[in-house]
């Protein structure tokens, strides 16, 4: 995961950081990864700025965590699928941005993966997250990791003619 | 990097760009009206914990191991400590897997607790200095089970607040372990490498304490026996060919009261994802005259029910349930060693329903006798987890209660203490200023915020973290099936915000010290969660509070207990 410093690491002093620094360094990518996730703009921002809420209240404990931002992500997660437990989702018409997009196929081939996969897929394409730091961030074993990455891009593959 | 990977990770990084550009998503923000507040109050958190001086201290990025456990990841075997410096004194704690914890001279008491559920596992370690007795640090960690393929919980960790530091690391050897290392030392006084901890871990509580002798320092066996995590008991004779039913507990922090908790789960070995039906945890024993705190349905099983008689701590010999067929049970309940909390399990049919439930002493003598329960209505059992893609559509639909109550009913809110509002409110003051509580929505998600106002002659700040109780507050677990209280103090009396789930149409709130209301749930806004509250005046007050749905049946059942009042200052 990217790591969060505000001075150059030298690999001997330790860096002070507070929840203000994690907050700038890490909402919007962490929206950005939850939007393409849930593909919904707006629970997305509430569930990032409910999780980063519930980080800064716990901050003493959270920002002990290797990677605080796999927590922030689980949480966000978790409460973006609560919002769509009690609420039929609004689908939105998003063709005019895919229609902009370099690549159009591969977002609407990504966004048509079931859930799960679509998580992984997203925590290790865009977030740049190793198989190990999905697992602890999104609180899953190891093996479910894998095993999803390797059924998305198995569907990936065939849903974009064999590209691999 | 094949070219499938390549395709993903463009596409991905330009779809994320897309996605916060106006031009291109404008269609689907329209609905975002009041996001602005929300990131507001996410810079008033941020602000309040650089008020509290609360500073991480960020260790150099290393393998995830901790420090000096680079064997590949086998399980260490020894623990040293520097021999330039100082050793600290040790205490324990032992859990299902270990928690060790050191402390120093500095330091009065230092104790780690931790309890498991069906969705989560917590430790908390809680440090207090010796001179002033002022609480130094809490740190809290939960879900640890997913370690599955992990021997050590990834990394150490390093906690300060300018009078002590909190460093550890967490060991999870196996799935159901619940493993921790903490070690707390003051600033600068001494390094303490934790190297290998594998002659603890996997250890009994016995095993451990023998261990921490070894290392010649000081050990409070006292501390030992009362900060010792008990469970899961495996005396507990309740279980059927799919349900186990489960009881832990542990001493709470102020020796007179145990953390008891429960919960059901699939025969085997105990598991995140084995969890069935309800679990739930409470303080033991409680300052109460009654026998029941709650009965009813627990997990739905083939043609019947397992029905769980949730008891006090006041002793009870046998307890009978006689169901409308004539179906008699009479079992002896499983009490707790340490607290004398009492449960009893067995499987009902259908056909029982309704049933009564007495308990009887020694003699034979009734004691007491529960409200007669019915079951049967149609699907008393709620199904919280969707289907598909993750974002599971909900027809549940919160249908008007037509059916009386056989208890008063309250006003919802009680007159001049919760403002509630729809919309985004300016907070409102109470009790000159000191206190306060606004309510609206985002989103159209309810939302309450309760705290403390310090205006202290420079910007009127929030100082409590009593915020967004509307919330799920709980990250690990669904909330289908609590109700979370949450004690709120507000002047010299307080209020407690209970959390239905969002099928609940009201919530029964019994005294232990006498009375029963029934509270409607308000805030619904399209299935989204609801609060109920009550008004609370001393410290002690305590009692249960059951949620029923449209059809009066129970949903959950909790525990609430007012523990202090905020004091403001000035």
């Amino acid at each position: 995961m990217q790591r969060l410093e505000t001075e150059p690491d030298t690999g001997e002093t330790p860096v002070v950081i507070g929840f203000d620094g994690f907050y700038r360094t890490y909402r919007d990518r962490l929206y950005r990864a939850l939007v393409m996730t849930i593909r919904d703009a707006d629970v997305a921002s509430e569930a990032i700025d409910e999780a980063m809420a519930r980080a800064a209240e716990r901050w003493t404990s959270i920002g002990t965590y290797d990677a605080p931002e796999g927590w922030v992500y689980r949480v966000a997660l978790n409460w973006a699928r609560s919002v769509f437990r009690r609420k039929r989702p609004v689908l939105h018409p998003p063709e005019l941005m895919w229609d902009a997009l370099p690549d159009p196929d591969v977002t609407r081939a990504v966004a048509a993966l079931p859930y799960k996969l679509r998580v992984v897929v997203v925590a290790r394409y865009y977030l740049d997250w190793t198989n190990p730091e999905i697992a602890t961030g999104l609180d899953i074993p190891l093996g479910t990791v894998k095993s999803r990455i390797h059924r998305a891009l198995a569907q990936l593959e065939t849903d974009l003619g064999g590209s691999r | 990097m094949n070219k499938l990977e390549d395709r993903l990770r463009t596409e991905l990084t330009a779809e994320a760009e897309a996605w916060q550009d106006p031009s291109l998503v404008a269609a689907t923000t329209l609905r975002r009206t009041k996001h602005g507040f929300a990131a507001a109050l996410i810079g008033a958190a941020a602000v309040i914990v650089l008020i509290g001086g609360v500073a991480l201290l960020v260790r150099p990025a290393g393998d995830g191991q901790p420090p000096g456990s680079g064997n590949n990841g086998a399980p260490p075997t020894t623990m040293a400590i520097s021999d330039a410096e100082p050793a600290p004194e040790w205490g324990a704690l032992v859990d299902e897997g270990l928690a060790l914890i050191g402390w120093t001279p500095g330091v009065s008491s230092a104790y780690a607790t931790s309890g498991a559920s069906r969705d989560k596992k917590t430790v908390t370690a809680v440090v207090r200095s010796a001179d002033t007795e002022q609480l130094l640090l809490t740190v809290s960690y939960e879900s640890f089970e997913d370690l599955e393929e992990a021997e050590s919980w990834p990394g150490e960790m390093a906690l300060e607040n300018g009078e002590a530091t909190l460093f550890g690391a967490l060991y999870s050897t196996t799935e159901s372990d619940l493993p921790a290392l903490f070690l707390v030392k003051p600033v600068g006084a001494i390094v303490v490498r934790v190297e290998d901890a594998t002659a603890a871990a996997g250890t009994t509580a016995e095993s451990l304490r023998t261990f921490i002798e070894y290392l010649g320092s000081s050990v409070d066996t006292a501390g030992l026996a009362d900060s010792t995590f008990d469970g899961p008991f495996e005396a507990i004779p309740f279980s059927g060919e799919t349900w186990q039913f489960s009881v832990s507990e542990g001493a709470n922090p102020s020796r007179e009261t145990y953390k008891v908790c429960y919960s059901f789960f699939a025969p085997g070995e105990m598991t995140e994802t084995s969890g069935l039906g309800r679990s739930g945890c409470g303080d033991w024993p409680g300052d109460t005259d009654q026998y029941f705190v709650s009965l009813g349905p627990a997990i739905e099983i083939e043609g019947g029910v397992v029905f769980l008689v949730d008891l006090t701590s006041n002793p009870v010999a046998k307890v009978r349930i006689v169901g409308s067929d004539d179906h008699v049970i009479e079992v002896a309940p499983f009490r707790s060693p340490g607290s004398g909390k009492q449960f009893a399990v067995v499987e009902l049919p259908h056909r029982s329903a309704p049933v009564t439930v007495e308990v009887l002493d020694e003699a034979g003598t009734v004691l007491d006798t529960g409200i007669p329960l019915d079951w049967s209505a149609e699907d008393p059992f709620i199904v919280p987890e969707g289907a598909g893609d993750g974002r599971p559509p909900s027809d549940e639909v919160v249908a008007e209660d037509t059916t009386e109550s056989t208890v008063p009913v309250l006003a919802p809110l009680e007159a001049g203490i919760l403002q509630y509002d729809m919309d985004p409110a300016p907070y409102e003051a109470l009790t000159g200023g000191a206190l306060f509580l606004g309510g609206g929505s985002s989103q159209e998600t309810p939302w309450a915020i309760i705290g403390r106002v310090i205006d202290d002659g420079d910007k009127p700040r929030l100082a409590c973290t009593g915020v967004r109780p509307l919330m799920n507050e709980d990250v690990c677990s669904p909330i289908d099936r609590s109700i979370w209280p949450v004690v709120y103090p507000v002047g010299d009396a307080g209020i407690v915000v209970f959390r239905p789930t969002q099928d609940a149409v009201s919530i029964i709130v019994t005294f232990d010290d006498g009375g029963v209301v029934e509270i409607p749930v308000v805030g619904v806004t399209e299935g989204y969660p609801a609060i109920a509250v009550i008004s609370v005046d001393r410290v002690g007050q305590a009692g249960s509070a059951t949620s029923i749905n449209a059809d009066r049946e129970m949903i959950d059942t909790v525990r609430w207990e007012v523990t202090g009042f905020f004091e403001p200052k000035g």
